[in-house]
């Protein structure tokens, strides 16, 4: 993503948008549906995102990548929805643990298999995982938000987010590598 | 230095999710992972997870077809989605009695009607 499109999007440039947009908008979609799990829900929170991305954008220095800001504030608008309908559907954490039981079948992975695990494997590991591991493990390890970043996201401190990717991580290892358990 | 003081393989098991991205561990860790049988491989679990991870990014999946037009018409709709904003808060406060409301998630659900009734029109 180049610098002097984003300047020239600062400038209400709307062919410029038009071309940040297609640029970024597949990865965008999805971080939203990584941790909404929902296709609608992910659209909406992607609009949502872009349309607080277009007002903020003056605010966007340059002393980040642009990915980087453009994810934050895609989580941002992803952690809300997540918020917003969890009030309406007060049941949904609990179903969880219920995935979580017949979550992806063990990998055969051993020794020289390690280094390419199955990536289809591995989404529905993340899909199955609770929602607060969900959310710290996508936006930590797959778009590589700090944890301060992460923290300020969801709303909590620093330690109980270095806490959330450490126990999801080891929930995801349990799911990918359950056969290698001593 | 006694043994008592070395790692044993639960302690070092417990800390190894920290060092998955690649992050040197501790001098300690680095001692018990040269010496044990088990943990190494352990490490490497780890590691191939988070590298795998890390591979997602690029795998994406595919986007619902309106939304790319919606979204690059942003420039010129955001003052009338601000109206719709306003309007739909409203009206929720009207109905929900004051209820916290996620107000940003109204604007994106007012473009994304669109899609949603021309799926159901056709
Ligand atoms: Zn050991």
């Amino acid at each position: 993503m180049s610098l002097e499109l984003v300047e020239s999007c600062k400038k209400g440039d709307e062919a410029a948008w038009g071309q940040l947009v297609e640029a970024t908008y597949r990865e965008v979609y999805g971080l939203c549906l990584r941790i909404l799990r929902d296709p609608d829900d992910a659209a909406e929170a992607t609009q949502d995102a872009y349309l607080k991305a277009w007002r903020a954008l003056g605010g966007f220095r340059g002393d980040s990548m642009f990915s980087t800001w453009l994810y934050r504030v895609a989580a941002n608008s992803a952690i809300s929805k997540l918020r917003g309908r969890k009030r309406r559907r007060e049941h949904e954490a609990q179903t969880d643990e219920e995935t979580l039981a017949q979550a992806p079948g063990s990998a055969s992975t051993h020794g020289s298999a390690l280094a390419s695990l199955d990536r289809e494997q591995l989404e529905q590991a993340l899909r199955s995982l609770a929602e607060h591991y969900r959310v710290a493990v996508v936006l930590r390890d797959v778009y590589g938000l700090s944890i301060e970043e992460i923290a300020k996201e969801m709303k909590i401190s620093e330690t109980a987010a270095k806490v959330r990717v450490h126990r999801g991580r080891k929930k995801l290892r349990d799911l990918m590598f359950e056969d290698s358990n001593e | 230095m006694s043994e008592s003081t070395e790692m044993t393989c639960a302690e070092v098991r417990e800390m190894l999710p920290a060092y998955a991205n690649g992050d040197q561990p501790s001098l300690a860790v680095r001692r018990h992972l040269s010496r044990c049988p088990g943990c190494p491989e352990e490490m490497a679990r780890y590691r191939a997870l988070v590298t795998t991870i890390r591979t997602l990014e690029s795998r994406t999946m595919d986007p619902p077809a309106e939304l790319l037009v919606s979204l690059s018409r942003i420039p010129s709709e955001a003052g009338r989605i601000d109206v719709i904003r306003v309007h739909v808060a409203r009206n929720r406060r009207a109905y929900a009695g004051g209820a916290a409301v996620a107000l940003a998630g109204a604007a994106g659900a007012a473009l994304w009607q669109v899609r949603r009734q021309r799926l159901a029109a056709a």
